[in-house]
């Protein structure tokens, strides 16, 4: 599904990703684990395609296509999706008319029959109901005023109605209380299936008790420093990351 | 009531936009023709009005004098408009006074062509318990100012300033307000916006005057702008002067550009370069344009935005 080559990525003049190489087949998941400062955040970045991140070598490919080469929105109609440690807020944009624009475009971009607004209604409505988003905040500008937790379920939703191939979740268990974890989770667990694949990023192991990884990955220093199975998560929770990395 | 020509580059020293060099264009003369469903210059019956005006390509001018009748409420939509291509000097005022208890909302459109200059001015006075809002969409001309001076002239008169300003290449639109608060428990509130892009520049300066006795005042006023291109230009300036110790009023100024770290997210999310920044500049326009009650209306100017960013944006 993931195939990621000997990347290196540069932001601000500094070399932040020094030679990643990470391969996930369909249905898997995997997690990058790793210290402040490792590259974690940068590593979805980059393969969103944020501007200012530069590749400076290295190759992505997502489902065989050449990720670099695309733009951010070809990337998401490829089938990549980031969900944001911090979702911006945008006052003016009611969240439901951001999720039907959003959704319409890459349907469009996939070749897929664009919702109309009662079905798209329905649609939203189911999801949003499962991860105890309120119809009132659908209606509110998007993300404004929403608590951490709000927005990571917001990010949640998007991430269903998105239908993602490999979808990369930055630090989303940062902000959430035990039961929001619980509920984001059961989200992003219904979406697990032989054809999807995740790549989580976390700082901590709580978060991999509730989805489980096939794979755990260490990112120190901008490279993948320890590979291995979910035991690897277990043994940086009990011994710190110096030890590992 | 005649208009007295262009001004003197004395009375225009301190004004952002110096209109003195309009009258030294050379210009046939010619008269702006006016037309719409006025009945009479006080105005007695409650309903929506229209007022017309078509600017020819000369030096032109119209002045016109309207009263709101005690209690009475009424809607007048302005627009100008020109009447011919080519290059035409506007100066244009209008005079109104509402009585006791009068409502009056004002909506202004100015939709002349990009080689028109026009000044327009409006003077409004609002007497006890009255009311007056002011909504404009300003998106023509090569170089327009309009100046808007309010007196809340008794207790519990109030007024609103709500205006859209969308240019482009090289336009220049100037709001000037004065708003004068003669009597306390007056209240005022503005919200100016400006898109800009290409080399256009916006100019909105605000003055809120108090005074002595005008204990109880609310004045506020906004003034924010989004620059499209690196060359357009946005001048604000605030001016409270305030001689009562009693008061409420506040300003607020802010120019800027379309956030990238936004834009970003937008595209993370599948939106196109061009859907992300039409969704960004049309929630921005909209907070101007939600406020107004008349429904048709809203929505022909929000048409007219939205051909606006296709175009621009």
């Amino acid at each position: 599904m993931l195939q990621i080559s000997d990347l290196h990525a540069r932001y601000d003049g500094k070399d932040i990703l020094t030679g990643v190489s990470l391969s996930i087949k369909p249905g898997e998941v995997h997690a990058i684990m790793g210290p402040n400062g490792a590259g974690k955040s940068t590593l979805g970045y980059v393969l969103s395609g944020r501007p200012q991140y530069e590749v400076t070598s290295g190759q992505v490919q997502l489902a065989g296509q050449d990720l670099l080469a695309l733009e951010p929105e070809q990337r998401v109609a490829a089938g990549l999706f980031l969900a944001f440690q911090y979702p911006v807020e945008i006052p003016g944009v009611s969240t439901m008319n951001f999720l039907r624009t959003a959704v319409n475009a890459v349907r469009k971009a996939r070749g897929q029959a664009e919702h109309d607004a009662p079905s798209f209604l329905r649609l939203v409505r189911e999801k949003a109901k499962a991860l105890g988003i309120s119809e009132e905040m659908l209606k509110r500008p998007l993300n404004v005023g929403f608590s951490g937790g709000e927005k990571k379920r917001m990010e949640t939703l998007q991430m269903l109605l998105l239908e993602p191939k490999l979808a990369v979740l930055d630090e989303t268990d940062s902000g959430l209380d035990i039961d929001a974890l619980k509920v984001v989770a059961q989200g992003v667990n219904s979406l697990r299936g032989s054809e999807r694949s995740l790549l989580v990023i976390t700082h901590y192991q709580r978060l991999l008790d509730y989805i489980k990884p096939d794979f755990v990955h260490v990112l120190s220093a901008g490279r993948i420093v320890k590979s291995g199975g979910p035991e690897l998560a277990l043994e940086l929770e009990a011994k710190g990351y110096s030890h590992v990395a | 009531m005649s208009p007295e020509g262009w001004p003197s580059n004395t009375l225009e020293a301190y004004r952002y936009t110096d209109l003195s060099k309009i009258g030294a264009l050379e210009l046939p003369d010619g008269s702006i023709q006016c037309t719409g469903s006025l009945p009479a210059d006080i105005l007695t019956q409650a309903g929506r009005y229209t007022l017309e005006h078509f600017i020819p390509a000369a030096r032109c001018a119209s002045a016109r004098y309207l009263r709101v009748a005690r209690g009475v409420e009424v809607t007048l939509v302005e627009t100008l408009t020109s009447a011919a291509p080519g290059v035409g000097a506007a100066r244009q005022k209008l005079v109104i006074e509402l009585e006791d208890g009068a409502r009056l909302t004002h909506l202004r459109r100015q939709q002349l062509e990009t080689s028109a200059f026009h000044w327009g001015e409006t003077k409004i006075t609002v007497a006890r318990d009255a009311s007056y809002t002011y909504m404009a969409l300003n998106s023509g001309a090569a170089l327009a100012r309009q100046d808007l001076e309010i007196t809340l002239a008794a207790l519990g008169a109030q007024a609103a300033v709500y205006a859209l300003q969308l240019l482009s290449e090289d336009q220049q639109g100037d709001l000037t307000t004065v708003i004068e608060h003669q009597a306390p428990q007056t209240t005022s509130d503005q919200l100016i916006k400006n898109v800009l892009t290409g080399r256009a520049r916006g100019v909105y300066q605000g003055r809120i005057r108090v005074a002595p006795g005008a204990q109880k005042t609310n004045g506020q006023q906004q003034s924010r702008a989004l620059l499209l291109s690196p060359q357009a230009e946005m001048n604000t300036k605030p001016e409270l002067e305030i001689f009562a110790d009693d008061v409420s009023c506040s300003h607020g100024a802010a120019v800027g550009a379309l956030d990238e770290q936004v834009l970003y997210y937008l595209r993370a999310r599948g939106l196109s370069c061009p859907q992300a920044r039409s969704l960004l500049i049309g929630a921005f326009v909209d907070e101007i344009l939600e406020k107004i009650a008349a429904p048709d209306v809203q929505s022909a100017w929000q048409r007219e935005a939205q051909t606006w960013l296709q175009q621009h944006a």
